[in-house]
């Protein structure tokens, strides 16, 4: 019998949307070279203090408005890196719930224990180095950043629990990152609370993706799907007519490819073959075996599921010698543990492609945002790896900075939520595309890539994102069996 | 004819795979009586060893394999069969599930301490990347080794335990332990060998999977649960039947794959298939004999008096009104989630305390309950929670319909059957696209919908629900469970209905299980599938046992345990086990106590009490009779000598 039980739990995280990418050693060093002044716009030297972003790199470059591609070299966005001097003037004091005089509380919100132990601790770390950066910068506004990880406990009763906590404890909920992030908007929602989750994973409700007082720093929604579709009708128009979609047997996995299918289908692509596929499954190399042989052929195959069961996937058609004319797969794969176990098990490249909406870790050394990044995760845990997720995190933690910063020292729930919501667009000064804010809606960009020697190479575009056509509004939800 | 060919070679190497993982299930059945759940995480504990010394430490493939597989998994079951399993010597099966339940989770969380999962570990198969062509299909090297390992090793066993001294030994210490000893056999001896060998092949199993499903705890793991209805094939005791069993799964899955394409609520019945084929098996099972010369009367806790649970009661919604007002929000929601499954515990208590059944899907009833309740009249009425009981308790009654025919074991794995079905067919469907809102109920126009007041209200319902399970345990129905628990063979002899009585408290148990899931909804305010998977029900059952499943307050401190750990593992979060860790000791503590934590608490009150002190004294000064409430304590086991079976 098919047990999908804990493992689905846990999967839900990995396939919901967008999954992680941490750096291997070698991604680490030229991240950390970059910021040694290694590269263009990079520059600073790290024995200076990197708790002043303005002295050594410049993140508060907004880039070129009229550029759609937001800014993989740091820009886009509505404000500058926030000055912590920067601030108007007011009162102070313990202005609400979790401010003080002199500190502010956030809760982190995130998956710790569990059946999955550590499954976003990036995403802490990220936002203890977050904090840490700002106290080091002089704090918000005099006001020291006190960062509370909340451990779930992998499980949605868990989420509404610490929600509830932070609600009474903390002045906001920041660079959150949770499977089971839908368990916490009920409670979150009835006390009003900011929060600033880093990735989000679930839907509140059909009409309402996100609570009024939710501003994900990547509002990554299944009602809104990035126009993939028409970068590869461009450059492959072949494949159109022969769509392949698999998805693993687990909610937010089907839900999101009955959005992708959707999205597709708009572009102009046709299914030919749609499956589900188990968690614990040991019979790729049939559904390999189905593809190979269908009639109309295959010619494009997309997977919506986690990156272990995409490379045994993957392994099951070189088996079969089988490969479509393009594989695409999402963010999910953007991960060294995928090239490296891709790597190890000899698993072909061939066909594959990828997209995600991030700056590439490989291109770190341009990046001075994603170095400050980098620097200040090393500073607090020199073992900690930065990913995905720690990525979200830390733009989560930069946009509260930012906001609050301008809210000043009369810092109150109210008037945060005030101001947030005139954010139009947040791109953590080129860390990521840039979101539409206050639409809470992703961006439309993306960038895509191969994998060439096991090494992430972009191929399109050159630099930073594109941005040429909007998000497609896909009905929620649709059904991936069309 | 091509694609049936091609579908039923690959069809023969996903059989394999399940022969390879259900022929040690069967094994360790055969010769130790015990359905070993831990079965898998074992395996992937020696899958994980297993990558340690070949990737990790370098060492050859060779040499690696041969440590662990014949030295070290041997070393770790013959260590498990003498901390746990000789503790499990005439044990119910609930007791001996939640041993190995709970060794499965203390592996899961010791596996994950040592072997981090964020890293990447790749498994690397055995002769990868040759192969053969078998028409159109690949076969890799490693898949034909799998195949050949899984003939090898049903054919070894086979004759092993059939044409060996030492493996006729290890069957006759299973069917009568004090006989096989009379004879010469040493059954602890014995007992040993046969877990290290379940281990040596689960170890087996599991370095042969981990290149074809990931390197991946949670993965190995679970893949026995997919074995379940091959083994079952051989009545956990043939080996061939299991093989064959084990092939027409895989042969049917492919099949399915290739021939079967279904839409809309049909597509979840794909995924089903191996647990309708476990279903049909369970079905056409013959019906099992009442055996006699089961365990009875063993250690019954007293029951409180009626006055006793009044007080009881009192001292716990006190209790509740004071915590609700002293912890803080997120400290409440905990503690409101543990009373409500608290609740859910109550059902077990009445079912697997009291009845001797065994049921793994608890919390399916539990989401059906709070699903009806969501649904009806705006998700917060008493009429949605009246609705949400009789709903439940008429499921329960079809679920137990097999009960009839099946009993122990078999029916344990008929309830998670359904609750895997559920999971596909009814939450997958309905609430699959997200959590669905439920509400607080609002009584006589009162809401509850304030958290402090819910929690209260929570503890009102679990009080006057155990005074109710109470009731029912001092009443006829209560002496009719505990009989037909202890001997069904002298309840039938003495014409007692056990159809009816098995009915009556399965439809009970499931109608308390869909209260309490309907309540432990409105305390999380919505209806998320994730909650009622099976494997939930689990945990449910773990906590219930370490608790006390024969008690009342057994099932409040399950709860009280369920909303205290993430507490203290937010004190300790370096410490990121934690909570599995603990729970897998507790649960494996059982193996010494299946009375639970309850009744060594109230044994200790007791022995501290002036007048419980005299009473000691003069029994053991005098050796009198303890008396009829000494003897409800007895440790020991007392057996019937029935004609019957």
């Amino acid at each position: 019998m098919r047990t999908r039980g804990v493992a689905l739990l846990l999967l839900m995280v990995l396939v919901s949307a967008a999954c992680g990418a941490r750096l291997t050693d070698e991604q680490r060093e030229i991240a950390l070279q970059g910021y040694q002044g290694g590269g263009g716009g990079g520059g600073g030297d790290s024995t200076t203090d990197p708790g002043e972003p303005g002295a050594s790199v410049d993140p508060g470059d907004p880039g070129d408005p009229s550029d759609p591609g937001g800014g993989g070299g740091g820009g886009g966005g509505d404000d500058p890196a926030p000055d912590a001097g920067a601030c108007p003037e007011g009162e102070g004091g313990a202005t609400d719930k979790g401010v003080t005089a002199d500190r502010i509380s956030l809760g982190a919100i995130v998956d710790l224990s569990g059946v999955q132990t550590g499954l976003f601790k990036p995403a802490a770390q990220a936002m203890q180095a977050f904090g840490a950066y700002v106290n080091n910068a002089g704090g918000i506004c005099e006001r020291d950043v006190v960062v509370n990880v909340r451990d779930t406990g992998t499980n949605s009763g868990g989420v509404q629990a610490v929600t509830q906590s932070s609600c009474n404890e903390d002045f906001a909920i920041v660079g959150s990152m949770s499977a089971f992030d839908n368990g916490g908007y009920e409670a979150g929602n009835a006390c009003g609370i900011p929060a600033i989750p880093a990735v989000s994973t679930n839907a509140w409700k059909p009409d309402e993706i996100f609570p009024p007082n939710y501003y994900p720093a990547y509002p990554n929604r299944p009602d809104h799907i990035i126009d993939s579709a028409s970068y590869v009708l461009q450059t492959h128009p072949d494949v159109k007519d022969g769509g392949a979609l698999m998805w693993l047997n687990q909610s937010v996995a089907r839900t999101n490819a009955g959005s992708r299918r959707a999205a597709y289908e708009q572009a102009g692509f046709e299914f030919v073959y749609a499956r589900e596929a188990q968690v614990v499954d040991p019979n790729y190399a049939s559904y390999v075996s189905q593809m190979k042989n269908n009639n109309p052929p295959v010619k494009y195959l997309t997977f919506v599921g986690n990156y272990q069961s995409i490379e045994n996937l993957l392994q099951a058609m070189d088996q079969q010698s089988w490969h479509p004319d393009f594989i695409d797969f999402d963010s999910v794969v953007y991960s060294p543990l995928f090239t490296q176990d891709l790597q190890s098990k000899g698993i072909t490249t061939t066909n594959l492609f990828w997209f995600i909406n991030t700056a590439m870790f490989e291109e770190a050394s341009g990046n001075p945002e994603m170095q400050l990044y980098v620097e200040w995760l090393k500073r607090i845990d020199p073992q900690a790896e930065p990913d995905f997720f720690g990525l979200y995190a830390w733009s989560a933690g930069r946009l509260f900075q930012s906001v609050a910063t301008k809210v000043g020292p009369n810092l109150t729930r109210k008037a945060f939520l005030s101001e947030i919501a005139k954010v139009s667009e947040w791109d953590s000064y080129g860390l990521h595309a840039p979101h539409k804010m206050s639409q809470k809606l992703a961006s439309s960009c993306f960038l895509y890539g191969v994998i060439e020697n096991y090494e992430f190479t972009r191929v399109s575009p050159d630099s930073k994102w594109s941005c040429a056509k909007p998000t497609r509004s896909v009905p929620y939800p649709s059904n991936p069996q069309g | 004819m091509s694609t049936f060919i091609t579908f039923t070679v690959l069809g023969i190497a996903t059989g394999a795979i399940y022969a390879v993982a259900a022929s040690g299930l069967v094994v360790t059945y055969v010769t130790s009586g015990i359905f070993n759940i831990a079965h898998g995480a074992i395996g992937m504990f020696a899958a994980f060893l297993y990558w340690q010394l070949h990737i990790d430490w370098g060492w050859g493939s060779l040499p690696s394999f041969l440590v662990v597989v014949f030295v070290l998994a041997p070393l770790m079951g013959a260590l498990i069969e003498r901390v746990l399993v000789r503790n499990l010597r005439d044990a119910s099966i609930a007791q001996s599930l939640v041993v190995t339940v709970g060794l499965m989770v203390l592996l899961l969380g010791l596996a994950q301490s040592i072997w981090p999962p964020n890293q990447s570990r790749t498994a690397v198969g055995f002769f990868v990347p040759k192969g053969i062509k078998f028409g159109e299909v690949f076969i890799t090297g490693h898949q034909l080794v799998t195949m050949l390992a899984g003939g090898l090793v049903a054919a070894f066993i086979y004759l092993f335990l059939n044409r060996t001294r030492i493996g006729v030994a290890m069957r006759a210490v299973v069917d009568d332990r004090n006989l096989a000893s009379l004879t010469g056999a040493r059954p602890n001896r014995v007992s040993q060998l046969s877990w290290a060998i379940g281990a040596s092949l689960a170890a087996l199993a599991g370095i042969l999977l981990a290149p074809i499903l990931s390197l991946n705890v949670i993965t190995l793991t679970l893949l026995i649960v997919n074995a379940f209805a091959a083994a079952m094939v051989g009545r956990l005791k043939s080996l061939p039947m299991t093989f064959a069993g084990a092939m027409v799964l895989g042969l049917i899955e492919n099949y399915a794959i290739g021939y079967l394409n279904l839409s809309g609520w049909l597509a979840a019945l794909q995924p089903s298939l191996p647990t309708i084929f476990l279903f049909l098996v369970l079905i056409f099972m013959p019906g099992a004999r009442l055996r006699a010369g089961r365990l009875v009367g063993a250690v019954t806790p007293r029951v409180p008096s009626a006055r006793r649970a009044l007080v009881g009661s009192g001292v716990l919604l006190v209790a509740a009104w004071v915590l609700s007002g002293v912890l803080s929000g997120g400290d409440r929601l905990y503690a409101m989630q543990g009373l409500g499954l608290a609740i859910i515990m109550l059902s077990l208590v009445v079912l697997t305390g009291y009845g001797g059944q065994v049921s793994l899907g608890q919390m399916t009833f539990a989401g059906v309950g709070a699903y009806v309740m969501a649904k009806t009249g705006g998700g917060d009425t008493i009429q949605g929670l009246a609705l949400a009981i009789l709903v439940t308790g008429a499921l329960g009654a079809i679920v137990a319909l097999p009960s009839l025919r099946l009993q122990g074991l078999y029916l344990a794995l008929w309830t998670m059957a359904f609750a895997l079905l559920m999971e596909n067919l009814f939450f997958g469907n309905v609430l699959g696209l997200g959590a669905i809102p439920i509400g607080r109920l609002s009584l006589f126009g009162f809401s509850l919908a304030d958290d402090r007041t819910y929690m209260v209200f929570l503890a009102v319902v679990f009080a006057l629900m155990g005074m109710m399970v109470l009731a029912i345990r001092r009443g006829p129905f209560g002496r009719l469970l505990m009989a037909m628990r202890d001997s069904p063979v002298a309840c039938a002899t003495l014409g007692l209905s056990l159809t009816r009585t098995k009915l009556t408290v399965f439809m009970l148990s499931a109608a308390m299980a869909g209260l309490g899931g309907a309540l432990f909804a409105g305390g999380l305010t919505n209806v998320g599938s994730v909650e009622y998977l099976m494997l939930q029900s689990l945990p449910l059952l773990l906590l219930a046992v370490i608790g006390g499943i024969t008690t009342v307050s057994g099932a409040l401190l399950g709860g009280a345990a369920f909303a205290t750990l993430p507490i203290l593992q937010s004190y300790i979060p370096q410490v990121a086990g934690l909570t599995p860790l603990l729970i897998g000791a507790a649960a494996i503590s059982v193996g010494r106590q299946p009375n639970g934590i309850a009744f060594q608490i109230s044994e200790g009150v007791r022995k501290l009490l002036p007048s419980e002190r005299r009473s000691t004294t003069a029994g053991s000064s005098t050796q009198a009779d303890p008396g009829p409430r000494e003897r409800d304590h007895e440790e020991e086991v007392t057996r019937v000598a029935a004609a019957a079976g």
